[in-house]
């Protein structure tokens, strides 16, 4: 092989390899928890069609400009025999305006159906009823109220199936952005600002969510899920949320007051009253699958392993209160921020602790 | 006049060689070599910043680094990576050869260039000594408000950010005037604008770019400083400010910046086709004005990089149109450059190369990009890995291939020798090879749902395979740039001598020795075409006569650029001090600037070069 050809061959490889990897993704790519082409709203499906034009349209324009520069590298090699200088053609005009005017009618073919995108995702939900939903990001969890029932709950999500769900998106720190992939594009979660957003879920199921703009130290670790249910099992869910504790927790709301994780996390209400406490509500917090927006799963060894050394499940957590030192909502920030350890809680409270918080459904 | 300057001390020919010629040299080569060595540095430690983040993210659950680390090391990549890398190394290639391809015999204002150079210096050193403070900028790269907030970071990590983006602001302002002046007033004779090579052209857009879009970001980053350090309320939500304005004054530069770090690839390129197709630029005016549209239209794109924050559907409809719009210009380039391979006689040295690996992955930036300028997939898209492939492919694929094509051109006329051709084509397969094993699962990456700048995954979100194929790619781009450095220094003893004119180019520097006198041309040579040495070695256009002008005029080095760079740079650095300390290290960095600069001012900047001996 001559070493002339050898840059062929080699551009030519890479040539190939890409454009079968390019059209192996959407046939050949396992569908994730993430994955951003497998729609399941309207909203989502809007979006994947657009995909799905752009996608094969650059594809057809990848193989066709980088066809054409392989083809010209093969033919205008030099052979080693050229006894002058090739024709030396300074440009051409009709040519030049050709490829301007195919390249912007292209552009038109994709931007058309796109503000069409824009116009839909943009609009009005399309129902007179739907559930609105508040969302905060906060470093780092998700913080949801629902007006409808009055209720504020963190991290997992849960909303009926067939109904327009209309989310009110912002922040009460830093900016975050709200991303169920499967279910829609991403808002950002932006401190001042009410930024709306919807979706119509029309399967059942858990679907996986997390912070998509960089917030913080543990920005790696603000996931969510939405659990998407019948109706039926929504009503119940909400009527279950909205149960007091029972009674017989109170004992151990004594030792979660004295250790001070009464300052941030409230257990005895979930209204809006206690709307922007410093850490997620708890008042159900054995409902939910998991702990710490979506690091652990919700089990007594987890819960315990987080109350135990939360910096060492999520770093610059603002849960590192050393007991007492937290006296009251205001106040955390400061006092929780500047320790690096782990907490200072007994093995035996922390241990009350979890049979307590087991209790909270 | 001329009796006049005679009569001026005469200073004395420049040193040469030694520690304090390089501190005090005003000659624009000698400060592209400052410029190319700092800048490749700062390429390899941005790439070492960037191989321990692929360590960490090989495997789900990485234990290589800590959560606060990570989030630093990709700060820093950024930062490094855009304005102490690839911008400086755009900056020595104007330095080395702008003169010489407009047959000038130095810039406009030596002193000035050397004191770009300097102030840049202390900058990459201030914004980098944070790493020994412990506090490394980990905001992020445009480190948005409310997290770079004093209520968002707490330490000097942003300050350092911050102070250290105005220093750098400054280097490049002061370039961007310095070619300006340079391109549009020290062209040889006959050298209208349009007969200028195509990377003197792209330089120019670039320098307005740089001289427009600078001081929005300062502004930017003034208003960020008063909030941290003074306590004004320009970003901050509780107190009425708004952190989008900050986005909006980030972006309105940020995109420009983008261009800023392409188009003089795009110049570079358009230099190697031509040469190794034995053609010239097919439609040279296209790809100038091509150039010049990218320019403007890339004051009008900012908001697509903020179609998640919610501007509303007339902002998004507006801003897809205008990003769109670019995909022309672009595709003009493109399209040019193929027309101008087509009907050549192509030689595959190292250097076209790199310029037709540019084109091919270029090409592949270019159509990503056209996927989120759509805003329905950008809501998908915006803030993944996604994005992560499009820009690497953008600033690796083309800035930096383009940028090896243009040390492996330019090679010879910095150093009189060729670089190894079986060497360099290791080199360029290797990064070719490694970039595409990187940066092409990070598409797929993007698409499977990870975010960016996370720095752990769980095992569970299924994105394992591919980071690891991407970690693997890491390593193949970082060996293949030791096969690089390797070339480059043994090629400077080693290498075949080249002479004036090794590719047969038909632009001025060639037109010169290699490398080439401290006064660049012994005599102007004359233009009359967009190529003047092709025309007099082929088509008989007349030559410079032989020997050397008499009295030729070059500036003495200068001991002050370097005195008031580190004024400059106390200056602004020392404002972190301000809250606690007070006001000295800037107070102290002022008198220096000005003690500096009275000294600067009464320097003779007038000199000679030494007679020729016959």
């Amino acid at each position: 092989m001559s070493e002339k050809r050898a840059p062929l061959i080699g551009f030519l490889i890479v040539f190939v390899v890409l454009g079968l990897l390019w059209i192996w993704y959407p046939f050949g790519t396992p569908l994730l928890p993430m994955s951003t082409i497998f729609p399941l709203t309207e909203n989502a499906e809007a979006t994947q069609w657009m995909y799905a034009l752009v996608y094969w349209i650059t594809l057809a324009v990848f193989l066709g400009v980088e066809g054409l520069l392989l083809y010209a590298l093969f033919r205008f090699r030099k052979r080693g025999d050229e006894t002058a200088h090739p024709k030396q053609t300074h440009g051409n005009t009709p040519l030049e305006v050709g490829w301007t005017l195919a390249t912007v009618l292209l552009v038109i073919v994709m931007y058309v159906p796109s503000c069409q995108a824009i116009r839909f995702h943009q609009g009005p939900p399309p129902s007179a009823n739907p559930l609105v939903v508040d969302v905060t990001g906060r470093q780092w969890f998700w913080e949801y109220y629902y007006p409808e029932y009055d209720l504020t709950t963190a991290n997992e999500l849960v909303v009926p199936k067939d109904r327009t769900v209309v989310f009110h998106v912002t922040s009460t720190d830093v900016i975050h952005a709200f991303w169920f992939p499967r279910l829609g594009g991403k808002r950002d979660a932006v401190p001042g600002r009410n930024q709306p957003m919807w979706f119509t879920p029309t399967e059942t199921g858990v679907f996986q969510g997390q912070c998509t703009e960089y917030c913080g130290s543990s920005h790696a670790l603000m996931r969510m899920q939405v659990v998407v249910s019948t109706p039926a099992d929504f009503d119940a869910w909400v009527k279950q949320q909205k149960t007091p504790p029972p009674p017989e927790s109170m004992a151990g709301f004594g030792v979660f007051a004295a250790s001070g994780c009464i300052a941030c996390h409230m257990t005895m209400a979930n209204d809006k009253t206690v709307l922007h406490m410093n850490g997620p509500n708890l008042m159900k917090v054995a409902t939910r699958k998991q702990i710490a927006a979506g690091t652990l799963e919700n089990t007594p060894e987890n819960l315990k392993t987080w109350i135990h050394d939360p910096q060492h499940v999520k770093p610059d957590a603002k849960m590192n209160v050393p007991a007492m030192q937290c006296t009251g909502p205001g106040q955390p920030d400061a006092c929780c921020r500047d320790v690096q350890i782990g907490n200072c809680l007994p093995d035996a409270t922390v241990d009350q602790l979890v049979s307590y918080l087991e209790m909270m459904k | 006049m001329a009796t006049a300057t005679h009569t001026l001390p005469h200073a004395h020919a420049a040193e040469q060689t030694g520690v304090w010629s390089w501190i005090t040299t005003v000659d624009h080569k000698r400060i592209g070599i400052l410029y190319g060595v700092s800048a490749f540095i700062l390429f390899m430690v941005g790439g070492i910043e960037a191989l321990i983040m692929r360590m960490q993210l090989m495997g789900p659950n990485g234990t290589v680094v800590s959560a606060q680390v990570f989030n630093a090391l990709f700060t820093m990549h950024g930062t490094t990576m855009i304005f102490m890398a690839i911008m400086p190394l755009g900056a020595a290639f104007f330095n080395y050869m702008i003169p010489l391809m407009i047959g000038a015999r130095d810039v406009a204002f030596p002193r000035l260039n050397a004191l770009s150079y300097w102030v840049f210096f202390f900058g990459a050193l201030f914004i980098n000594s944070s790493f020994l403070f412990g506090t490394p900028p980990d905001a992020g790269w445009f480190a948005y408000a409310p997290l770079s907030n004093r209520t968002g970071t707490a330490t000097h990590s942003v300050d350092f950010w911050i102070l250290g983006l105005q220093i750098l602001g400054v280097a490049s302002m002061m370039a961007g005037v310095n070619f300006i002046v340079t391109i549009l007033n020290m062209r040889a004779p006959g050298m209208t604008l349009m007969r200028m090579p195509v990377f003197v052209w792209m330089t120019l857009v670039v320098q307005f770019l740089v001289v427009l879009a600078f001081p929005i970001i300062t502004v930017g980053l003034v208003f960020l400083m008063f909030d941290r350090l003074f306590g004004t309320n320009f970003y901050i939500p509780e107190a009425g400010g708004d952190p989008l304005l900050y986005q909006h004054l980030f972006w309105l530069f940020g995109h420009p910046e983008v261009y800023i770090l392409i188009l003089p690839a795009m110049g570079i390129v358009s230099e190697v086709l031509p040469t190794f197709s034995h053609k010239p630029l097919f439609g040279a005016e296209f790809v100038i004005f091509s150039g010049i549209a990218i320019g403007f239209l890339g004051f009008g794109v900012w908001s697509h990089h903020m179609f998640t924050t919610g501007l509303g559907p007339v902002a998004d409809i507006s801003f897809s149109f205008t990003t769109m719009m670019i995909a022309v210009p672009t595709a003009v380039k493109i399209f040019n450059w193929i027309a101008t391979i087509w009907g050549g006689q192509l030689r595959f040295a190292t250097p076209m190369l790199f310029a037709l690996g540019f084109v091919f992955m270029f090409t592949i930036g270019g159509l990503s990009g056209f996927m989120h300028a759509v805003p329905a997939i950008d809501l998908q898209q915006q803030d993944t890995y996604f994005i992560v492939a499009h820009f690497h492919y953008v600033l690796f694929g083309g800035s930096i291939l383009g940028l090896f094509a243009g040390i492996y051109y330019w090679y010879p006329k910095f150093t009189g020798r060729l670089m190894d051709e079986r060497l360099g084509a290791l080199h360029f397969w290797c990064t070719l090879i490694g970039f595409n094993l990187t940066f092409f699962p990070m598409h797929f990456l993007g698409a499977d749902g990870m975010p960016r700048r996370i720095y752990t995954y769980a095992a569970w979100e299924g994105w394992s395979f591919w980071n690891h194929v991407a970690t693997i790619g890491a390593f193949v781009i970082a060996v293949s740039q030791l096969i690089f450095l390797y070339n480059y220094m043994t090629s400077r003893v080693r290498g075949k001598i080249a002479g004036s004119d090794p590719w047969d180019g038909a632009t001025l520097e060639w037109a010169t020795s290699s490398p080439p006198p401290e006064w660049d041309f012994d005599r102007v040579p004359p233009v009359s075409s967009s190529r003047p040495l092709f025309d007099q070695k082929y088509h008989g256009a007349p030559k410079a006569p032989p020997g050397r002008d008499d009295g030729i005029h070059i500036p003495p080095p200068s001991h002050w650029p370097i005195i008031v760079g580190l004024g400059i740079t106390m200056i602004f650095g020392g404002a972190m001090t301000i809250p606690a300390h007070g006001p000295w290290i800037s107070l102290a960095g002022f008198f220096i600037f000005l003690a500096g600069t009275f000294g600067w001012v009464f320097q003779p900047g007038y000199g000679y070069a030494p007679e020729e001996h016959h």
